[in-house]
């Protein structure tokens, strides 16, 4: 019984030890990523890619920051836009629906590859499904949804 | 200064992320292994086995899977290592619980910003199934 409980003591520590050593140094890049010039390079590349599912411009925000870092701090940013009246109800639903499927995907994935699997898997299924079924919920809602 | 608060916000961040994160997988891990080596963890095993196979996954690997959809990531990595899961597995599971997890808390997130949390949810429990049978062919189909 000892033994037993010392392996899964020491399992768990180890793994513990692991992911920090994969966590701290991805969360110093993604600041400094946030603070540098190519953040809103980036914003509008995203922004090509997310208009011709439905999205505006001001949803890519919100969106950029929920597909890097999860869905809470993604809300977040995208609670205070929609308060402000910035985002249609399409907007809302179509980051739903994409933000259910996919998101914090860094962190997500590479928490997976850190004890062994395959992260390009992982990452294109979600962003495949994601994409997918966002156009779906576009094509459908499209004109039940007002589009001021 | 700029590279010295970017630095600064960046550990902060993460220790905090990684704070969080074994608060849940050292108990997690601890419970998985100990009950892995029960009669218990069998019995259950053996009896979820079926509705495990189809996604290439052990019965034991289901409480990973629920731990996933329940608490976290985090509670499905630590209910999952302990079982020597295969690469596939792995990648199985990461998938499946990528799409699906934390529900509860999620789903009343998303719910304040407009969306129904049983929407959400139900979609995600149903969308992460049929991505991880349809991962799982895939495998199947590429690597036998």
């Amino acid at each position: 019984m000892v033994d037993i409980v010392s392996h899964a003591v020491i399992g768990s520590l180890k793994l513990s030890v692991k992911l920090i050593l994969i966590i701290v140094p991805l969360m110093i890049a993604y600041e400094f990523l946030e603070n540098s010039r190519v953040f809103n390079r980036i914003l509008d590349a995203l922004y090509i890619l997310l208009k011709p599912l439905g999205f505006s411009k001001q949803a890519s925000i919100s969106m950029l920051t929920g597909i890097f870092l999860g869905i809470t701090y993604g809300s977040g940013i995208l609670l205070a836009q929609s308060d402000k009246g910035k985002l249609t109800k399409i907007d809302i639903l179509l980051s739903a629906v994409y933000l259910s499927m996919c998101h914090a995907v860094i962190e997500d994935t590479l928490v997976f590859v850190v004890i062994g699997g395959n992260g390009f898997y992982i990452i294109i299924t979600r962003l495949i499904i994601a994409t997918a079924l966002t156009y779906m919920f576009y094509l459908y809602f499209k004109d039940k949804l007002n589009k001021a | 200064m700029s590279i010295q608060n970017n630095l600064k916000n960046g550990i902060k961040n993460g220790l905090s992320v990684s704070l969080k994160l074994i608060k849940v997988i050292i108990p997690f891990y601890i419970a998985t292994d100990i009950l892995s080596h029960t009669q218990a963890a069998n019995i259950i095993g053996k009896a979820l086995a079926p509705l495990m196979e189809p996604l290439g996954l052990t019965g034991k690997m289901a409480v990973a899977i629920i731990s996933g959809y329940l608490v976290n990531l985090y509670a499905a990595i630590a209910a999952l290592v302990p079982l020597h899961p295969t690469w596939q597995q792995i990648t199985i599971v990461g998938l499946m619980t990528g799409i699906a997890h934390n529900l509860i808390i999620e789903g009343a997130v998303l719910h304040k910003t407009g969306t129904n949390a049983a929407f959400t949810i139900t979609l995600r429990i149903i969308v992460s199934i049929v991505a991880g049978l349809g991962l799982n062919a895939f495998f199947r189909f590429v690597y036998g």
